[in-house]
């Protein structure tokens, strides 16, 4: 083999290699970001972040009227369940007010949100730390080809092998009805002596969302999601502090949905809704969802709640 | 501009290369040379363009020394003489002062008492990518312009001699009569493809070390020196390691494609990493690990200590080894870490000394597991942030309470299998036992398995490249 064979065949098949990846990879569309994502349904693969962050840039826009902003607290809630606006969850296992942001942010260029569901959860600013990978535009090339990208195809398979995806179209995560010992992020948060610790950095990102839905027009449901009443007994008073600080940011036209409330004790002693006393069993979930729908229609029937219509 | 960043890769190299060989072919040595030195000096200038003019001022001064050294009148030799050696002088002294201020003089500030509880401090300025090499470079070039081992280069060829993109900002150090006789020589295109394939393959080879395995072994390692907590003995040979292997893979990883970018460009540059973790002795290990700044250490160091100290003996050998050592430490930059790493490979090589001197033999698997836990040992306090770090992790390396823990290494690393865990089976793998990037590039063969495992490997970099923010060369913060 001559020289200038060798050096065109190494070259060429290297060329090729990279533009054959890229544009398989752009074809398939994961993340729905390479072509118009409207109508299709896409399912959260491999990294979390990564893929909700993607799919929040082109896919949520095109296909959803309302995005929920939380934690693991909120990840199982199957929001396909609220028929009266579609509405997506991006929320992150293990995720804070930082990189929920980072999220909520891809879909502020398109202009196609109606409300913002945001959960109130102490966890959500307890620290700024990006967990796993620090969400840049950079994540846009990555998903031309990448180790992430091919988790994503691993995790794809998986799932159509196993049928047991993980997430589905609208951003949920099955979480399981099983119980399970509360881990050690939510036992040192939860435990920790006096108010809980809320980050700086993460507060300030908190009300930079809550500034920037405002100034979009758009309104916020705040939800103070469900805790076991045993939980919520031993550190009521840190609870509603919480609360009361982040509820300081609430417009005139949000709402606030409260399952601290006195309305869903019984909900909160049945200990079978919960997995670990903060996170809701799937099945728990549902009914919460349920909860969420029903206040959401009472609110249109009594003529108090009016999405702005999608432009 | 890194080598690992698609900007080099896709754009500078190829279009250097191409360029670099056009101008050779159809305008002749002479244009092709001005093409690179513009090519390397925007290859410097990417990065922060105001140091550009450091190192061009560094070059003048350097040249206008090395003219001053130059014997031009054989006449006058006693004269010249004289005055060469002033020169000479002017030339180390103002060298070292360049790199002192921007590398140690707040450390030497630092370490002054006080006075009426006043420190004088410079401001902290960030140093020249590059700075200790070069100047290294043009150190060595006065002291070899004064011996007559070359004459003075025109101010060309010495531009493009110390400012040439493969080795600017992380060497090998080059000495100037292996490369400006290149810059003039009209190759023949054959032999220039041949070289070129060859340099495209070691390049290939480099770059799969740093973005594939080196940087795998970096995020236990960062990981590891970044955590304060007690530490199992298995978490502190399973963190030092990883240091060991990164800096390995990231340093020898950059040398293979310096030397990959020189030869697509038909010049040939040292070897810096010859399988520096099989060696049996540390000074078996110093003629595998640095080669080009154990070179200089040796040629321009140890000999010259040695030297003004009269006599060759035992003892004296032992004091220029240790000096000459701790220097090499210093040089690494203003710490004592640094400086503590320098001294313990000095005392490392005093003991091989006299080991040699008194003829006594050991086993080779014996000298092979001491040099290689020494050396390990020795880049704990190169890779920690001050003596104290240091320390707690060298405690942790020995048998105490916790032995076989893992809960700081479970809840820093997520051991994904593609990211980490089989890069780094196959870097063990390919530091012990594999033959070295220059023995492939050197069994080459041209045909369709090589060229296509080549691509292969670059297509595997690119994904990686793709899928992480480029981290930097170690040797960059030299």
């Amino acid at each position: 083999m001559s020289t200038r064979a060798w050096l065109a065949t190494t070259i060429g098949v290297t060329l090729l290699l990279v533009v054959g990846v890229a544009g398989i990879n752009a074809f398939v569309d994961i993340y729905g970001i390479f072509r118009n994502p409207a109508g299709r349904h896409l399912a959260v693969y491999g990294d979390e972040r990564i893929a909700k962050y993607l799919l929040c840039e082109k896919y949520v826009p095109a296909n959803f009227d309302a995005i929920v902003v939380g934690s693991s607290v909120s990840a199982n809630w199957d929001m396909s369940g609220v028929d009266s606006i579609k509405t997506y969850n991006a929320s992150l296992n293990g995720g804070n007010i930082v990189e929920e942001k980072t999220v909520f942010d891809q879909t502020l260029p398109a202009h196609r949100l109606k409300a913002v569901f945001l959960v109130v959860h102490p966890f959500l600013t307890s620290s700024h730390e990006f967990e796993t990978v620090r969400l840049t535009p950079r994540e846009n090339v990555a998903a031309l080809g990448s180790l992430s990208l091919l988790d994503a195809y691993k995790d794809k398979l998986h799932t159509l092998l196993h049928k047991d995806g993980a997430t589905d179209a609208f951003g949920t995560t099955k979480l399981g009805d099983n119980p399970q010992p509360m881990n050690a992020i939510v036992r040192k948060l939860l435990g920790s002596p006096g108010e809980f610790p809320i980050d700086p950095i993460a507060f300030d990102a908190n009300r930079a969302l809550i500034a920037e839905v405002h100034s979009t027009g758009l309104p916020i449901v705040f939800i103070i999601p469900p805790l076991s009443e045993s939980l919520l007994e031993s550190r009521s008073g840190q609870f509603a502090g919480y609360s009361r600080l982040i509820l300081g940011d609430k417009a005139l036209g949000d709402k606030v949905i409260d399952f601290t409330s006195p309305d869903y004790l019984e909900f909160r002693k049945n200990s079978a809704n919960f997995k670990d006393g903060v996170h809701l069993t799937d099945r728990a979930a549902h009914e919460v969802v349920a909860d969420i729908r029903k206040r959401l229609d009472d609110w249109a029937g009594d003529g108090q709640r009016r999405f702005p219509d999608r432009q | 501009m890194m080598f690992n960043s698609f900007r080099f890769l896709f754009v500078f190299l190829p279009v250097v290369t191409v360029g670099y060989a056009a101008f050779q072919r159809y305008a002749g040595p002479r244009v092709a040379q001005a093409f690179l030195l513009l090519s390397s000096l925007v290859f410097y200038a990417v990065a922060k363009p105001v140091y550009v003019f450091l190192l061009i001022g560094s070059i003048l001064f350097n040249w206008a020394v090395a003219v001053g050294i130059g014997i031009e009148d054989v006449d006058a030799m006693p004269l010249q003489l004289a005055k060469r050696k002033r020169m000479l002088q002017l030339g180390l002294v103002g060298n070292i002062l360049f790199l002192g201020s921007f590398k140690y003089f707040n450390f030497f500030l630092l370490h002054l008492p006080a006075y009426h509880g006043i420190r004088f401090t410079l401001p902290d300025w960030s140093f020249p990518l590059g700075i200790s090499f070069f100047t290294l470079t043009q150190i060595m070039y006065l002291v070899d312009t004064y011996q007559g081992l070359n004459a003075p280069n025109s101010l060309f060829d010495h531009a493009t001699l110390v400012s040439m993109f493969p080795y600017v900002t992380s060497g090998p150090l080059v000495r100037s009569r292996a490369i400006v006789p290149q810059l003039t020589k009209r190759t023949d295109t054959n032999d220039r493809l041949e070289v070129a394939c060859r340099g495209l393959l070691i390049f290939a080879l480099g770059l799969a070390k740093k973005v594939i395995i080196a940087d795998s072994f970096a995020r236990i390692a960062d990981a590891g020196f970044g955590s304060t907590g007690s530490l199992s003995m298995l978490e502190g040979w399973v963190f030092s390691l990883s240091y060991t292997f990164q800096i390995y893979f990231d340093f020898s990883g950059y040398s293979d494609m310096a030397v990959g970018a020189a030869w697509m460009l038909g010049i040939d540059i040292p070897i810096n990493f010859n399988a520096p973790y099989r060696s049996k002795s540390i000074s078996e290990f110093w003629q595998r690990w640095h080669i080009s700044l154990s070179n200089f250490i040796t040629n321009y160091m140890f000999t010259p200590i040695l030297r003004a100290m009269g006599k060759a003996t035992l003892k004296t050998s032992v004091f220029a080894v240790l000096v000459a050592m701790a220097i090499a430490g210093l040089w690494h930059g203003p710490a004592w870490t640094f400086i503590l790493f320098g001294t313990l490979h000095g005392i490392a090589l005093a003991c091989n000394q006299v080991w040699k001197k008194k003829r006594l033999k050991m086993p080779d698997w014996i000298g092979w597991l001491l040099t290689f836990v020494f050396v390990n040992a020795a880049f704990i306090f190169f890779r920690s942030p001050n003596v104290p770090a240091a320390l707690h992790l060298l405690r942790a390396t020995l048998p105490h309470a916790a032995l076989f823990g893992t809960s700081a290494l479970k809840g820093v690393v997520p051991l994904t299998p593609l990211l980490i865990v089989r890069p780094i089976t196959f870097g063990i793998v390919l530091a012990f036992f594999f033959k070295t990037s220059y023995d492939v590039a050197r069994s080459f063969a041209r045909n369709y398995l090589s060229a296509f495992g080549t691509a292969l490997l670059l297509g595997a970099c690119i994904l990686y490249m793709n899928s992480t923010a480029a981290k930097e060369f170690v040797y960059f913060a030299f």
